[in-house]
């Protein structure tokens, strides 16, 4: 039986109407009250995954991994939905090898050359003001753009690595990346 | 026995370039080899010039209403001449010409050789059907920087289904010509729902061929009728493809246009994402003549609403020195989101993702139902409250 209670009917209408920080703190709350909710405790990971909080989805599922092992029944509708989280998180931590990947300093010798070296990755936004400015190419400093002053775009900070792109336009050429390119595509 | 045409190989400028942020906090775009050369609204990249809508074939997608008959009302010669001095005296150095079917026009060649004149690397798209020897010897005797040809199937009855009857057999023998003379190929493909079946065998035949394939989605604009359209799920169907293709490593560059470059949660298809550049960057990278003069930012925006001048009464280089084409798409920013878009934490980085799609697919431009994202929210949140 799914124990009700005002702060899940809160957290569940914050999480219908993408409200997800606000159903973060509701589905918390409710859980303080009742640890072993497992539905509430998906879907507070779930919240994570939308917020875009990747690793606490991911911890969730070990949590909610045990509290189903501890089930002697587990309910149609919960089996569903813990499916469902189950196929999320392996496709998500894919998402996480790769910005794992991409921190390894070994990485950026995959740089095919001095103008195309990467910084360091950022694990998180908040690395981006330490990320190093990147060597620019012969001849930029004759042209008055010098080291310090440019920095790879925000887009590509965060654990993202910043590429070439190679523009042209949509019926001739395309945006795509530096052909020699050979950064941490995930394999499956 | 006559010697096989082989093109000749032009000295041109790299086309990669660097997104960095500079000292004010906005993206800039240097190109990576001469970063003295930066690009922006003032001085794109690229030129594109529609240079008729006269075609040989009549597709059913066609955006631009192409098909076999005088229009009346195009560019002329001179007006072309003009339109590309103009260009150049905005700084842009790449051309890309474009239709329509560019060996419809009767003076192409002409039109080329006046883009070479000015020192544009000139690349051009076509439907290979007209590929001759006549035609391969005139191109092989000049610079080409990339032949883009539209392929829309392997399988003849798909392709014709998209192309029209008798389209099929000419554009692989078109293909095969300007591989053999050794022209640097591109195959493009728009994928709906009359040819997603031959995704696999476009593949297929692009990595045998060693030729780089760019994907696109089929909007409904032109005369394409929404009913052969995606529908957002099946667009998710088609992303989760085009990834998992590039996520396999093939032998040949997949590029994947920007209304499929939208973010996902998930991976593969989430490594999309990493292609779009953290913003539209039609007019900064790509400005747009059409035919009938109409200047707008890309030719995905071909739409009245975007038109930003007309090159029969504005100069190109005013166009760009006024910054026209940043003001035409100032409605496509972050804080214009409206619905899932608005709550989104990804919309300081899409600001909605591809403005052609917000406009011609979305119920509103302010909320873009064809984004991974949107609809992984959406399924995530029908299973985890039962109410989908």
């Amino acid at each position: 039986m799914e124990p009700r209670s005002p702060t899940l009917e809160r957290a569940e209408q914050a999480m219908k109407a993408r409200r997800f920080g606000e159903a973060i703190a509701a589905f918390e709350a409710h859980l303080a009250e009742w640890p072993d909710d497992v539905r509430a405790l998906l879907r507070l990971g779930l919240c994570h995954l939308l917020d875009r909080s990747e690793e606490t989805f991911v911890a969730i599922h070990g949590r909610a991994r045990a509290l189903i092992e501890g089930l002697r029944e587990v309910p149609a509708d919960l089996a569903r939905l813990w499916a469902h989280y189950q196929q999320l998180t392996r496709k998500v931590s894919a998402t996480a090898l790769v910005v794992g990947v991409m921190a390894l300093p070994a990485c950026q010798s995959q740089a095919r050359a001095p103008a195309k070296s990467l910084p360091p990755a950022a694990a998180d936004a908040s690395a981006v003001a330490a990320t190093p400015a990147k060597p620019l190419p012969p001849g930029a400093a004759d042209a008055g753009v010098t080291a310090d002053r440019w920095r790879p775009h925000v887009k590509y900070s965060g654990g993202v690595r910043p590429h070439p792109i190679r523009p042209s336009h949509r019926y001739s050429g395309g945006v795509y990346m530096d052909p020699d390119f050979n950064g941490p595509i995930p394999e499956f | 026995m006559p010697k096989p045409a082989r093109a000749i190989q032009g000295n041109f400028a790299s086309d990669t370039i660097d997104v960095l942020t500079g000292p004010d906090g906005e993206p800039r775009y240097l190109l990576a080899d001469d970063p003295t050369r930066e690009f922006s609204y003032r001085s794109p990249f690229i030129l594109e010039l529609e240079i008729t809508r006269r075609c040989n074939l009549r597709c059913v997608h066609c955006y631009a209403h192409a098909e076999n008959r005088d229009f009346g009302d195009e560019l002329t010669f001179a007006d072309f001449c003009r339109v590309l001095d103009q260009g150049r005296s905005a700084g842009i150095r790449d051309l890309s010409l474009t239709g329509g079917e560019v060996f419809m026009h009767p003076q192409f060649f002409d039109i080329l050789d006046a883009g070479l004149a000015r020192g544009y690397d000139v690349r051009f798209v076509t439907n290979a059907t007209l590929v001759d020897e006549p035609r391969l010897q005139a191109l092989c005797a000049r610079p080409i920087k990339l032949i883009t040809v539209s392929l829309d199937a392997i399988s003849p009855a798909v392709h014709e289904r998209v192309r029209g009857p008798g389209s099929h057999r000419p554009a692989l023998d078109g293909i095969d010509l300007l591989i053999a003379a050794g022209f640097p190929l591109s195959i493009i493909t728009a994928f709906s729902r009359l040819n997603i079946e031959d995704f696999d065998a476009l593949l297929g035949f692009c990595v045998e061929r060693g030729l780089t394939w760019q994907v696109q989605m089929t909007s409904a604009k032109g005369r394409c009728p929404r009913s052969i359209t995606f529908s957002p799920d099946e667009y998710y169907a088609f992303g989760e493809r085009v990834a998992a293709a590039i996520a396999a490593r093939p032998p040949i560059t997949i590029v994947s246009m920007d209304d499929l470059n939208t973010f996902s949660l998930l991976q593969p298809l989430g490594d999309l994402w990493r292609f779009w550049q953290g913003l539209c960057v039609g007019g900064l990278l790509n400005i747009f003549v059409r035919a009938t003069g109409e200047v707008t930012p890309c030719s995905a925006l071909a739409f009245p609403e975007c038109v930003v001048g007309n090159v029969r009464r504005d100069s190109l280089a005013a166009i760009c020195a006024e910054e026209r084409c940043r003001k035409a798409l100032a409605w496509h920013r972050p804080d214009a989101l409206t619905g899932a878009c608005a709550s989104c934490p990804q919309r300081q980085e899409c600001s909605g993702g591809c403005p052609e799609i917000l406009l011609c697919m979305c119920k509103a431009r302010t909320e873009n139902e064809y984004c991974y994202r949107h609809i992984e929210e959406r399924r995530i949140l029908a299973e985890a409250l039962g109410d989908g």
